[in-house]
């Protein structure tokens, strides 16, 4: 059975994601939120931008590229251990492969925009474009058109799913622990991400490709 | 009540005409940490007004379908925080003429930075009293500058309750 996305969202769609009688959403082993675009890209473009001119562009880029892969670690990394993921995509997938094209269907159903595998050559290249992309969506609202790319989120998470599977080995289900995360995302084998073309610089969507020790 | 709508053919999720975003504790907790190390003194700040001005913008349009009441938009407002996980808020001290606090029993921010980085040296709901600013100056129809808040207790810090103290400028 190959990956049925949208069967996949419906499901995800489906799972009434919503706070508790706490106010909170636990699942997947994390704290969820229903979370504001706006709030993200206005803390993150501020302090993009607070940066621009002073030589540290790219640091501050970094940083904001990090917190995506901290994302891409706990929030994909839980969701493909959870009984869900059994449940709903394991049972499509046909080979290693597959973990990826399953995750990037998930995504879909997070409101982060269009997420589409283009090419993935196992174990060494992953290209994904992204339609409707909230961070460069956002940036092209608020913001004129910008020199650099803006994905930061995005472009964590593209590199993060590679890492999961090829750095480590998230189909055998490992505790995702600090140690785990620093394994995968600091050693000479990680796999990062360049954002090659972005909508907030007038292109017409985002792209990324994700190989080793380069971004 | 409100509540995040998919728009199937962009994988968009909309409330109050506003893009919503799925993301975990550890994104929200480091992504804080990291701007609270980029903007320095600025950063506390910047976060509050980027989380009023949102929030106000997704209210208003929310708000406006609440129904007239102060009851009908306070509940509202508590519906949309909550249902989206940012915590259980008792906003039976918040005054529509004197403002008052927000009472958080829970709060993702703090829950989040607790479990992530274990005690915090100072507040860090910095999201949830703009959210409350943006969404107390939504309810009086008034812009989010016109609003003061400030996070003067935070479990991230002391444990127990994040209490947020609101009132117009």
């Amino acid at each position: 059975m190959a990956i049925d996305e949208q069967a996949i969202i419906t499901a995800v769609s489906g799972l009434g994601i919503a706070g508790d009688e706490e106010g909170m959403i636990p699942a997947f082993g994390l704290y969820l939120t229903r979370h504001m675009a706006d709030y993200y890209n206005r803390i993150s473009f501020e302090a993009a931008r607070d940066l621009e001119g002073s030589g540290l562009e790219q640091d501050a880029r970094s940083v904001l590229v990090e917190a995506g892969h901290v994302c891409a670690f706990n929030t994909f990394g839980g969701i493909m251990k959870s009984a869900e993921w059994d449940a709903v995509v394991r049972p499509m997938i046909e080979s290693r492969e597959g973990w990826v094209y399953g995750m990037a269907a998930v995504v879909n159903a997070f409101g982060w925009g269009r997420w589409k595998v283009e090419e993935l050559v196992p174990d060494e290249r992953l290209r994904v474009t992204v339609r409707d992309s909230y961070e460069a969506t956002g940036w092209l609202r608020d913001y004129p058109r910008s020199e650099v790319p803006r994905c930061y989120l995005a472009c964590g998470g593209v590199a993060g799913l590679m890492n999961l599977l090829y750095v480590g080995d998230i189909t055998k289900g490992p505790e995702l622990t600090e140690d785990y995360y620093v394994q995968l995302f600091r050693g000479g084998e990680r796999f990062l991400a360049e954002e090659t073309q972005c909508i907030a610089k007038g292109d017409p969507c985002c792209e990324f490709i994700a190989q080793r020790g380069e971004g | 009540m409100a509540d995040p709508t998919f728009d199937a053919e962009r994988n968009v999720l909309l409330l109050g005409g506003q893009r919503i975003v799925f993301h975990c504790h550890h994104y929200n907790v480091v992504l804080q940490r990291s701007i609270d190390e980029m903007l320095g003194d600025r950063a506390a700040t910047v976060q509050v007004d980027a989380a009023a001005e949102s929030a106000h913008r997704m209210l208003a349009d929310v708000l406006a379908k609440a129904g007239s009441q102060w009851s009908d938009k306070l509940r509202a407002a508590e519906h949309v925080f909550s249902s989206n996980g940012f915590g259980r808020a008792d906003v039976s001290g918040l005054d529509a003429k004197q403002g008052g606090v927000v009472l958080l029993p829970t709060s993702h921010y703090a829950v989040g930075w607790r479990s992530k980085f274990g005690e915090a040296a100072a507040p860090v709901c910095h999201f949830a009293t703009g959210y409350w600013r943006g969404a107390f100056a939504a309810m009086l129809g008034v812009g989010p500058k016109q609003v003061h808040a400030k996070e003067r207790r935070c479990h991230a810090v002391h444990g127990g309750s994040c209490e947020i103290e609101v009132e117009v400028r």
